[in-house]
């Protein structure tokens, strides 16, 4: 017996769209890729996606350079939830070199609408999925667990072994 | 980084001696208060060491004969044992010795064996080898609480340990057995102490008796005369012939027993501050301990002490930082600090005090029995309601209880379960619950949306530009006082109660304190700038700015200087 043809699309489905019915916009992947890997001489070391304004769609909403790592964390509304990713860059004890790894921030803070929680908790996998080489998975309800020092516990986690 | 630490003074409990521990070597003392053990130098008491690894308040501490370990034994029968180099600390074992308070510690003279006695359910103490925690012997022979113990500080090895009972029970080692009971005292015994040589030793106790016995045989040799008229609370040999006694008739008698004589016999006023419940001879000089925590300095030959170390025994409540540190504790006591070391004023509230302010010109105490006092112990100013928190917008002093806030002489507005209260120019932020209102003249300006979390602290920016809210969650919402607007909500760093938040005079930057024993700087451009991680145990209580330096104040009854 035959099985039904698996449609061409069908991966697609699954890693563009969530359970919210939002899809991720062509941009955001673009970005992503570019951020990913531009390699030493990238332009971006962040990308904040938004919700379009319609709720349907995942956008860019800001990329560029941050020269620091709160830079980057000043750029979080603090009033509305947001997803990022950053290139988060740290030392190694000892002087054994710097190491370089992506975090990806669902970023949420308490004082956000429920409305605006509720959609990007349900769309988050829409954009997570189709993001390959996230190390790490921040969530964020606050500023001080986007914070340097407990981000970096996160990342280095297992590498100072 | 801590530059500087203002010691609290030695725990005490009613009709209990506090052991007090001298080291020749380093020519330090050693005491508990709180969860930490306190070391401090005899000739600079600012100088010290602190051990902050117990989990339950400290009750007993004593040096090693060289002065290399130091075991400290705490309210629920924990002896830990830790090694000293200097201002180096390094913790070498813990051992639970009984399931109750430990009374009493010492060291055997091979700085080997430690035993720790006291209270139990099971056993009344425990002898340990200090690096493995292997039994040397068995405590026993005593029905109840075991309150002191003394070892042989020669050959051949024998222990002493005393108790509630009356009885002195003598034990050979080691391993240290059971020898046998010597009964003199008729009432409890509270402490005993080897000669320096080993030759004899001594016991005290609530029958006011002094009685010898010889350090080989445990043998009743003479009993001496002292004359105290209140129990005995504490014994220490000054040397082979001299011995110095503490009682609750609060003085401390220098004993000569070759000749049964009392060489000096220093008094205080007596009462129960006075109580003398722990004395140590640290070379020349004598240590003793009052019950309100002073420790007293005494030299043969003058009557009055050559010196008083006082510091606060339970946990600050109230920090005022001017020309001087002055700071309150919940049990009333008011200090003032002049180079590290304090000088307690006027103790005219017998109750939590929790405002150090200026009022008319003059400091003011204020407490929970609604009275504001001058320093002196006049009464400036008496409120309607017994205060949480009091301040000050220079001007005027504002006092707020649980049932609404009041210009002190002045209007009171009734609010439901107020918990702090900030002015500035006339304006005052009251935190009730989850909201905070502000009120201008007594009445309603306006009421900021509710939070999450019952709010526990509102500050001012020095200008009166911000107001700092903070809650029982930890999170700090810095808001416009005029527009109302949320300025920044990324002072979210605290995890409990925010206790205390200070401004800088710049007005950018504030410390903050919270019950989470942290302290973090934060900018109103930057957010958190500076972290102070485990800065005081149970919790930071006050914070204060010493122009670019940080005074933090907490529940452990110490101050600290940070510098950034």
């Amino acid at each position: 017996m035959r099985l039904p043809a698996i449609p061409k699309d069908a991966t697609d489905i699954t890693t563009t769209m969530s359970k919210s019915g939002v899809t991720l916009h062509d941009d955001a992947l673009t970005a992503f890729n570019n951020f990913k890997l531009g390699g030493r001489k990238a332009e971006t070391n962040y990308v904040i996606y938004v919700l379009s304004d319609d709720k349907t769609q995942i956008v860019v909403e800001k990329k560029g350079l941050a020269s620091s790592y709160d830079e980057f964390v000043n750029e979080l509304p603090e009033n509305d939830c947001r997803y990022a990713v950053y290139d988060f860059e740290f030392e190694l004890p000892n002087n054994e070199g710097k190491r370089n790894k992506i975090v990806f921030y669902t970023w949420s803070p308490d004082s956000s609408p429920l409305r605006s929680k509720m959609i990007y908790a349900s769309s988050k996998d829409a954009l997570r999925r189709a993001l390959n080489g996230v190390a790490v998975d921040v969530q964020g309800t606050d500023f001080s667990e986007v914070d340097y020092d407990s981000v970096l516990e996160r990342v280095s986690r297992g590498a100072f072994r | 980084m801590l530059t500087q630490t203002l010691v609290p003074a030695p725990a005490t409990l009613r009709s209990r001696r506090t052991q007090l521990a001298y080291d020749k070597a380093s020519n330090r003392i050693a005491y508990g208060s709180g969860k930490n053990v306190y070391i401090r130098s005899v000739e600079d008491p600012t100088k010290c060491v602190v051990y902050e690894k117990h989990i339950n308040p400290v009750t007993a501490v004593a040096f090693s004969p060289t002065g290399s370990y130091v075991v400290s034994g705490d309210q629920n029968g924990e002896a830990h044992v830790w090694g000293l180099n200097g201002d180096e600390i390094v913790h070498k074992t813990t051992v639970q010795a009984t399931n109750g308070r430990i009374n009493s510690v010492a060291w055997d003279f091979e700085t080997k064996r430690v035993f720790a006695v006291g209270n139990g359910t099971q056993r009344f103490g425990h002898a340990f080898m200090f690096d493995s925690g292997n039994s040397v012997g068995e405590i026993s022979g005593h029905p109840s609480e075991v309150y002191g113990v003394a070892l042989r500080p020669s050959r051949p090895p024998r222990a002493v340990t005393v108790g509630e009972d009356g009885a002195l029970v003598f034990y050979h080692g080691a391993p240290y057995k059971f020898e046998k009971t010597v009964k003199k005292h008729t009432g409890s015994i509270w402490d005993v102490a080897y000669s320096p040589s080993g030759e004899k030793f001594v016991s005290v106790g609530s029958d006011r008796q002094v009685i010898i016995y010889d350090g080989k045989t445990g043998d009743f040799e003479t009993l001496i005369d002292t004359k105290h008229s209140g129990s005995i609370f504490a014994v220490s040999w000054k040397d082979d012939n001299t011995i110095v006694t503490a009682s609750a008739d609060a003085t401390v008698k220098l004993t000569d027993i070759s000749t049964n004589k009392v060489l000096e016999s220093w008094d205080l006023p007596k009462e129960l501050a006075n109580f003398q419940v722990g004395v140590v001879a640290a070379g020349e000089k004598v240590i003793s301990l009052g019950f309100n925590g002073d420790l007293y300095y005494w030299k043969q030959g003058e009557t009055k002490p050559t010196r008083v170390l006082q510091g606060h025994q339970k946990g600050v409540s109230a920090l005022l930082v001017a020309d001087n540190i002055f700071s309150s504790s919940s049990d009333g006591n008011v200090l003032k600090w002049t180079d590290g070391l304090a000088k307690r004023l006027d103790e005219t509230h017998n109750c939590p005090v929790v405002g150090l302010l200026n009022y008319k010109d003059e400091l003011v105490s204020a407490g929970w029995d609604k009275t504001l006092a001058t320093l002196e112990g006049k009464t400036a100013a008496t409120l309607s309601a017994q205060p949480i928190a009091l301040t000050s917008d220079g001007s005027t002093v504002y006092s707020v209880s649980e049932s609404g806030f009041e210009v002190v002489g002045g209007d009171a507005v009734a609010i439901d379960r107020c918990a702090t209260l900030d002015a500035h120019d006339g304006l005052v932020a009251v935190g009730h619950e989850l909201t905070v209102s502000l009120y201008r003249d007594s009445k309603l300006e306006f009421d900021f949306p509710a939070g999450r979390m019952t709010i526990s602290c509102v500050k001012f920016s020095p200008n009166g530009e911000y107001l700092a809210v903070g809650d029982t969650s930890g999170k700090i919402v810095l808001y416009d006082a005029k527009s109302h607007q949320i300025v920044t909500s990324r002072w979210t760093f605290h995890s409990s109660k925010v206790t205390s938040i200070a401004w800088h005079k710049d007005g950018e930057r504030a410390v903050t304190g919270a019950l989470d024993n942290n302290l973090f700087v934060y900018s109103v451009k930057k957010g958190k700038t500076h972290k102070i991680e485990a800065a005081h145990r149970d919790g930071v209580t006050q914070v204060s700015w010493l122009n670019d330096d940080i005074v933090s104040a907490g529940n452990d009854g110490s101050i600290k200087i940070w510098t950034l």
